[in-house]
């Protein structure tokens, strides 16, 4: 080993690629994507807002639908983009707000996870980076190991 | 040829830790330089033995160097 470092994310994407994340993220752990004709749902007593540090949605006139909602048990989680370019996330459910909360931020971190995870195995593939292993841990991270040769 | 390995562990929060192993002496930073390009900014960094190494060989190329690379594959 020749150095260990420890990288915090800082996302700058268009819609569509944090899209695929959410929608890989939401299907991991247990979410379906809602459709757009689906009534809201009744009487959700509760609604928190998170604002993502670090994640920032270009934009894009090609993709307006700038919002995807996922649904599990009761609780939804809209995920969108704000007039100010950051990415949002919305829980809203009958759960407590403590709840809601936990929810949207266990999901919008496998979003980012997801996003990271993308990002790295696309271009340390165009650095001639080759996977020798990939792995989903127990605590939930993702563990890689990849190989380059070098004269 | 000698083989650069990078361990990489995304959390569930995106946070990203990375392991080089291979590239000896101070070669190993030119992988994290292009984690940290690809992923964002280091917040810890712990250097080994081997970064004490005389140096191995990397080279990266810039993103448009690889851009035009992938040009000429096209």
């Amino acid at each position: 080993m020749s150095a260990v470092v420890v990288l915090a994310p800082i996302v700058v994407s268009s819609w569509p690629v944090l899209a695929a994340a959410v929608v890989s993220a939401a299907a991991s752990a247990g979410f379906r994507v809602v459709k757009r004709e689906e009534p809201k749902i009744r009487g959700a007593k509760n609604s928190v807002e998170l604002t993502m540090d670090n994640a920032d949605v270009v934009a894009d006139s090609l993709s307006p639908d700038q919002q995807i909602v996922v649904e599990r048990g009761g609780i939804r989680v809209r995920f969108s983009r704000d007039a100010r370019g950051h990415f949002r996330t919305c829980a809203e459910g009958d759960a407590s707000k403590e709840d809601l909360r936990k929810v949207g931020e266990d999901l919008s971190g496998r979003v980012i996870q997801q996003y990271v995870y993308q990002r790295l195995s696309q271009e340390l593939g165009q650095n001639g980076f080759s996977t020798v292993s990939e792995e989903k841990a127990p605590d939930g991270a993702i563990r890689l190991h990849v190989r380059r040769y070098q004269e | 040829m000698e083989p650069h390995d990078l361990r990489i562990e995304i959390g569930k929060d995106g946070r990203v830790r990375i392991q080089t192993s291979g590239a000896k002496g101070k070669s190993c930073l030119a992988y994290v330089k292009l984690v940290e390009r690809i992923v964002g900014k280091a917040m810890s960094q712990e250097l080994t033995a081997e970064y004490y190494e005389p140096d191995s060989h990397v080279q990266i190329e810039a993103p448009e160097q690889q851009r035009q690379q992938q040009r000429r594959r096209e």
